[in-house]
């Protein structure tokens, strides 16, 4: 089973064979539920969340179009469970519409500070990463820890690929005041 | 393998086997996709069928014609057109977003794009189908109180009273101006001033349709422009009277 694809092992789920859906959760066991902890902040129950994944991905997988990536289609899942129960929460702001989807943005470099900065920043995220609002703590999720480009980005989170850099640029610039304000003696360099 | 991914893990396949969680069946999908597409078109055709209305209701009270005569048109244009249907069609380019935005085709691009394609589209059909007989058949048979379905809205679009548009027929051609015979039979005499602004070279002919843009006393018009239109609508031409400009008149 582990030489297969993830398409190939749902195909066979999608004709009825349930036991390869373990090899499946094995795979996206600890991905899942390191985005969730990230992005529900871990004041959720991740667990549960992350379960609750499964069994949609479980209930919804014969609409899953085989000729494409299966890691993308769960992030979906995953990504419409975590907004969910962070708007059954109430506590942050999630706007129903999104000026920032509306206009055409300037699509910034996506690879040249991941590589050269990455160990800094994801310490400086997970630092800061509760003082962002979830629209601009999921992308940097999904870019930084879950190691997702922008188009990739941009399909789980259905957005255009250029909010997706404006999100992130804005998320790390954001990201730096915030530590800056925290921890006056740590000298970063974001850009 | 930490317990709780373990935990996740069976209580998962747990819920499988036991029959808690069952899988959709394909149909499920089919259906759902269905329905969206026959939401979609329905709302495109919904959208066309307004947008061509809108069209030809502002073609039929003549004022789409008045932007030519300056600002003092352009604002009784805009004063003219039917708002309420503008943001009926409006909320349906909205729903028609909503609807099409899980699909990669539209949520990849702003959606300024996508808006603004839908936008385009439905203008341009609209403009096509408003330049055929569709509505021209439907408000003649609202006019005739022969159409049950849509007749009101037809009357009330196409028999509003425009302040300052005036359209009818061009009855008899005298040395001041002419005598129009307007949509519901009545005549206007319609005067022309040295200020009037009149189509370049003009020749009016008694059946010539026109558009009159000027202020209305009684069952006299002061022209501030007039405009010959062709709508479409048959109607028998009269002898052909050939009339000169008077000194001083303004062409545009």
């Amino acid at each position: 089973m582990s030489e297969k694809t993830d398409e190939e092992i749902a195909v066979l789920v999608q004709g009825g064979d349930t036991e390869p859906f373990g090899e499946l959760m094995a795979r996206y066991e600890q991905k899942m539920l390191r985005y969730a902890r990230r992005f529900l902040l871990g004041k959720e129950d991740a667990e549960d969340r992350v379960q609750d994944v499964f069994l949609k991905a479980y209930e919804n997988i014969k609409g899953f179009d085989t000729t494409r990536r299966f890691s993308p289609w769960l992030y979906r899942i995953a990504h419409n469970e975590f907004i969910n129960a962070i708007k059954k929460k109430g506590k942050e702001p999630l706007p129903f519409f999104d000026p920032d989807v509306l206009f055409p943005h300037p699509i910034s470099s996506e690879t040249a500070d991941r590589a050269v900065y990455v160990g800094e920043l994801k310490e400086m995220i997970d630092a800061c990463l509760d003082r962002l609002d979830p629209k601009y703590r999921e992308p940097l999720v999904l870019y930084y820890f879950e190691e997702m480009d922008y188009q990739a980005i941009a399909e789980v989170m259905h957005l255009p690929i250029s909010t997706v850099g404006v999100r992130i640029k804005r998320a790390k610039d954001m990201l730096q005041k915030i530590h800056t304000k925290l921890y006056p003696s740590y000298a970063y360099v974001a850009e | 393998m930490s317990q709780s991914n373990t935990n996740i893990r069976d209580k998962v396949l747990d819920s499988i086997k036991t029959g808690r969680v069952t899988m959709r069946p394909r149909w499920h999908f089919v259906l759902r996709a269905a329905f969206a597409i026959v939401g979609a078109v329905f709302l495109s055709l919904t959208l066309l069928y307004l947008a061509s209305f809108i069209v030809f209701i502002v073609h039929y009270n003549g004022a789409w014609y008045v932007p030519a005569f300056g600002m003092r048109g352009l604002r009784v244009f805009l004063l003219s057109l039917p708002w309420i249907l503008i943001l009926v069609a409006l909320i349906f380019v909205g729903i028609l977003e909503v609807l099409v935005r899980r699909y990669t085709f539209a949520y990849r691009r702003p959606l300024l794009y996508s808006a603004a394609g839908v936008m385009i589209l439905v203008m341009v059909g609209g403009i096509a189908v408003a330049r055929t007989p569709f509505h021209q058949g439907f408000m003649r048979r609202a006019e005739d109180r022969h159409l049950p379905f849509a007749g009101g809205m037809y009357r009330e679009f196409g028999m509003r009273k425009m302040d300052h548009i005036h359209k009818g027929t061009v009855n008899e051609v005298n040395e001041n101006g002419f005598v129009m015979r307007g949509r519901m039979g009545d005549q206007f005499t319609i005067v022309f001033t040295p200020q009037t602004r009149l189509p370049y070279g003009y020749d009016f002919q008694m059946g010539d349709m026109v558009v009159i843009f000027g202020d209305r006393v009684s069952s006299t018009i002061t022209a501030f422009g007039v405009r010959r239109i062709e709508d479409g609508e048959s109607r028998p031409r009269k002898p052909y009277i050939h009339m000169m400009p008077p000194p001083g008149f303004s062409t545009p």
